[in-house]
């Protein structure tokens, strides 16, 4: 089966001054259709840079890194948010909302950049708030959210313009650990219901049960790996009837 | 579009306030300090713009109105002689002493014209008329400068160097750019108050008959007069604007002041803007990194400079007319005129533009990888 995103000898090198350090030095990985992988180790493992690179926002020292089957490591500034736009729904540990849009609205702002506009925007945005369990909350402000309910409008963000991968860096740090339990059983549900290949970077150990897959890194490389379940791709697939059309993505897996 | 320029904006009232009252000041720094220029410089050559002559006959090289130096008057025989000619006055305007009732004195310039005819006479007379200065000792004064004359009232009279003067009407709005107030009379009164001898004339007011080449009469005259320059209306207003302006200093220091207001609203809009963008910067990270063109984060940013330009100039413009008003009513002159407003909404909009510029600047260069930093 062709990974979502496949990662190969991939290196990423910083420069400290007149020192170089090394944050990733020659990871290979495969990120699939329907499954909740996690990225976890220690703070500065490398986690967060190779989330970055698989997300087209940091460009690898070398290797291959290849998204919805294109190779990224070519192209140029100009593309690189075009393959975020067309394939990569983001999430980020705080939440990142813009404070002065209502919930819906910061859905609305993504689904604009994806060519969704007016009427057909805010009904779309208020159907992935919805699917969020957010319905009726679309008009209130950030700020008047709880984080739960800020890190759920993020993901129906994420979701605007269904791309097929969803990228999510420490989701739950900002959160408790029921709320951050919550939003990763919801983002369980959109890996394993909507066959989104999902990735999230977290060093929180008490949701590990969650995921499908584990990668362990260390030192900038893949020290392990543990699969903790099935592939959702290999097992029968159903749409549920609360996600609305639009969002459904028609690439079942075979 | 989701409202994210407006609602930035607004979202920071202090900040709103900050950034409006930059371009506030910039605007009305620019438009009062403009419009002090135009109107010292409209002033200066006031009584030949209004004088509705085609040509003055001057002095040699005189270079501006105040600078007349008497001469014959056998030479206005000689221009009403010359093929073109309409018509050809006498016409004077030189400084004189003006005694105050109360002993105080003043200096005035007293401006002397044929009251049988428009050419050189006083514009926007308020009360009594220019027939009225037919009379012996009658003078006309903006009532700007009655206070400062020691004028109370119609009838009044004064001494302007030691000859009786008598107030018999009003101007309104005509300002001299020096300290002296002007003082219209007849020519004859002129030649008294100013001691001038009778068979002088300081300048002859020519006016063509209709069709004529201007610049035809202007070169036959020339040719036909001696030891003195015939000018243009345009030109006499240009050289005397010139010299007020630039040769005094007057008018650069009126229009440094002006382009210093001009780029101190430029600092203080970009800094205002540019504070803005970096309060944002994390939220223009984050359109970044899920995917918005740089095109999108310029949008924004071009959007709250436009909507902050728009409002600045709105508040700016109207304290700059209250500025005008009371200054008219305080003797200073400045001119707003409507293509000047319109001017200052451009460069109201350039400048903002400016701001937004440094500030997308900063986000060309941002690195969507900051949003995952905490």
């Amino acid at each position: 089966m062709e990974a979502a995103i496949r990662v190969r000898g991939v290196t990423k090198t910083y420069a400290e001054g007149s020192a170089r350090v090394a944050a990733l030095g020659g990871v290979d990985m495969d990120l699939y259709r329907g499954e909740l992988l996690f990225l976890m180790g220690p703070s500065g493992s490398g986690k967060t840079t190779l989330l970055s690179i698989m997300g087209c926002i940091l460009r690898s020292t070398s290797g291959s890194v290849q998204v919805a089957g294109k190779e990224i490591a070519g192209l140029s500034e100009r593309e690189l948010p075009r393959v975020r736009l067309g394939h990569i729904g983001f999430v980020f540990q705080a939440f990142n909302l813009f404070p002065t849009l209502t919930a819906v609205e910061n859905v609305e702002v993504a689904l604009e950049l994806k060519g969704v506009r007016g009427a057909r925007a805010r009904s779309e945005a208020r159907d992935l708030l919805a699917q969020v369990r957010l319905e009726d909350r679309w008009s209130a402000f950030p700020a008047d959210l709880s984080g739960g309910q800020k890190q759920r409008v993020a993901l129906a963000r994420a979701l605007a313009g269904n791309p097929e991968i969803l990228l999510a860096d420490e989701p739950t740090a900002a959160l408790d650990s029921h709320t951050g339990r919550s939003v990763l059983e919801l983002m369980r549900r959109l890996a394993h219901e909507q066959n989104r290949a999902v990735a999230v970077v977290t060093h929180d150990s008490r949701i590990a049960d969650l995921g499908d897959r584990v990668v362990h890194l260390e030192d900038g490389t893949v020290s392990s790996e543990e699969r903790l379940r099935q592939r959702q791709s290999d097992i029968p697939f159903s749409y549920p009837s609360s996600i609305p059309e639009s969002q459904l993505n028609p690439a079942r897996p075979s | 579009m989701p409202p994210l320029a407006r609602r930035n904006l607004f979202h920071d009232k202090i900040r709103l306030a900050v950034t409006l009252t930059g371009i506030t000041f910039a605007v009305v720094l620019v438009v009062v300090e403009l419009g002090l220029f135009m109107g010292f410089t409209t002033t200066t050559s006031g009584l030949i713009d209004h004088s509705q002559a085609d040509l003055w006959v001057a002095s040699r090289h005189i270079p501006y109105i105040e600078q007349g130096v008497p001469y014959s008057e056998r030479k206005l025989y000689q221009v009403r002689a010359t093929p073109g000619v309409a018509s050809a006055e006498k016409f004077i305007a030189r400084f004189a002493n003006w005694k105050r009732n109360d002993g105080g004195h003043e200096s005035v310039q007293v401006v002397g014209f044929n009251t049988d005819q428009a050419m050189g006479g006083p514009w926007n007379v308020t009360s009594g008329s220019v027939a009225d200065l037919k009379t012996p000792d009658s003078i006309l004064v903006d009532d700007l400068y009655w206070k400062k004359l020691g004028i109370g009232h119609l009838g009044e009279v004064f001494e302007i160097n030691g000859y009786r003067a008598r107030v018999v009407g009003t101007t309104h709005g005509i300002r001299s750019f020096t300290t002296s107030p002007y003082v219209f009379t007849s020519f004859k009164n002129a030649q008294s108050f100013t001691t001038m001898q009778e068979d002088q004339t300081e300048f002859i007011l020519v006016r063509a008959l209709p069709g004529v080449s201007l610049e035809r009469l202007q070169r036959d005259l020339q040719n036909r007069l001696h030891d003195v320059d015939v000018l243009t209306t345009a030109q006499f207003s240009g050289m005397t604007r010139f010299y007020w302006m630039f040769t005094t200093g007057a008018g650069v220091a009126v229009l440094l002041a002006a382009l210093l207001g001009l780029v101190v609203g430029i600092v203080v809009v970009t800094q205002t803007i540019y504070a803005t963008t970096m309060d944002h910067l994390r939220e223009y990270g984050t359109l970044k990194a899920i995917g918005a063109p740089n095109s999108y984060v310029y949008r924004v940013i071009l959007q709250q400079a436009g909507i902050s330009a728009v409002l600045g100039y709105v508040i700016g413009i109207t304290l700059s007319l209250f500025v005008v008003h009371g200054a008219r009513e305080g003797g200073a002159s400045i001119l707003l005129t409507w293509q000047m407003a319109l001017a200052v909404f451009g460069l109201t909009l350039l400048m903002c533009a400016i701001a937004a510029v440094v500030s997308i600047n900063k986000v060309t260069h941002l690195d969507p990888a900051m949003v995952f930093r905490g």
